[in-house]
């Protein structure tokens, strides 16, 4: 888990959605009880957001699901891409072997013999 | 880039993990070696052109293989991977290694970097299901029956294709 890239996800989708809304980072933080810096600095990825933030900002920003939209999707903050080929693979061989990489798990060999 | 490969090396790694494991006799074990070796193999199904693969991830070797292809193809691209694993550890540990089915026959002309890599797995592969004494051992037993015939029993004594045996016995003489 990469957390840096996290926190600017989560960041980088509070801001696209308050700017969606026309509201400013002062309307915003007025909302959910908090600094026009914090929201910026959230927005940046520089501060972390506690979970009742989250979920006062998911309020303020009109999301009807709650916080879930706005979180990164996990695979985008996994410290693990894969170093594929550069060419030479069309998108979906990429993604089988991309797949077929993923489905072993080598935590827990099941032969681990050296 | 140099395009120095060295073919004679390959056979030599091939012939000694025969030795290693012990095997004496065709049809070669290369699942069971792979799996020694530390492996994790994998079957998937891949598009068709895709023979196989190798990588190794956090210090775990994995080599995949296409479950359509005919078993006989998917031992040699296991062997063609297992090749990887011993020449070219330190490669297929920065990157994933894709084989496509061109890479398994390509003529070795002309090579760049890359191509110097498969022509020495090519080779060591070729050692390692065929061992060049055995392949010429099984043919003067089966001096009476006539060349196809001969090829087909020989193919299946090694689980190859009759086209694998052939290429092999074109490389030899």
């Amino acid at each position: 888990m990469d957390e840096k890239k996290l926190y600017k996800g989560l960041g980088e989708m509070i801001a696209a959605r308050r700017n969606k809304l026309g509201l400013n980072q002062a309307n915003l933080a007025k909302q959910v009880n908090m600094s026009r810096a914090s929201i910026a600095n959230i927005e940046v990825g520089r501060q972390r957001v506690l979970v009742h933030q989250l979920y006062l900002l998911a309020e303020a920003l009109e999301l009807t699901d709650g916080p879930r939209s706005l979180l990164p999707i996990a695979r985008a903050v996994s410290t693990d891409t894969l170093p594929m080929p550069e060419g030479g693979l069309t998108v979906k061989q990429k993604s089988q072997i991309e797949q077929l990489v993923g489905s072993i798990s080598t935590t827990k060999p099941k032969t681990a013999k050296k | 880039m140099s395009s120095i490969f060295d073919k004679a090396h390959a056979v030599k790694e091939a012939t000694r993990i025969l030795a290693q494991f012990s095997i004496t006799a065709p049809p070669v074990p290369v699942e069971k070696i792979a799996k020694q070796l530390g492996a994790i193999l994998q079957y998937a199904p891949l598009d068709d052109e895709l023979s196989g693969m190798a990588y190794v991830k956090d210090g775990h070797p994995i080599i995949g293989v296409n479950a359509m292809h005919h078993p006989n193809r998917q031992r040699f691209t296991i062997a063609h991977e297992i090749a990887h694993l011993v020449l070219h550890r330190d490669y297929i540990t920065a990157q994933v290694h894709v084989d496509k089915a061109f890479t398994l026959k390509r003529d070795p002309v002309a090579a760049s970097g890359t191509d110097a890599l498969e022509i020495e797995a090519n080779a060591f592969a070729a050692q390692l299901l065929m061992p060049a004494d055995w392949v010429k051992q099984a043919f003067a037993t089966e001096l009476e029956l006539d060349d196809e015939t001969a090829l087909s029993v020989v193919a299946r004594k090694f689980r190859v294709s009759t086209s694998a045996i052939q290429n092999r016995i074109m490389q030899m003489f």
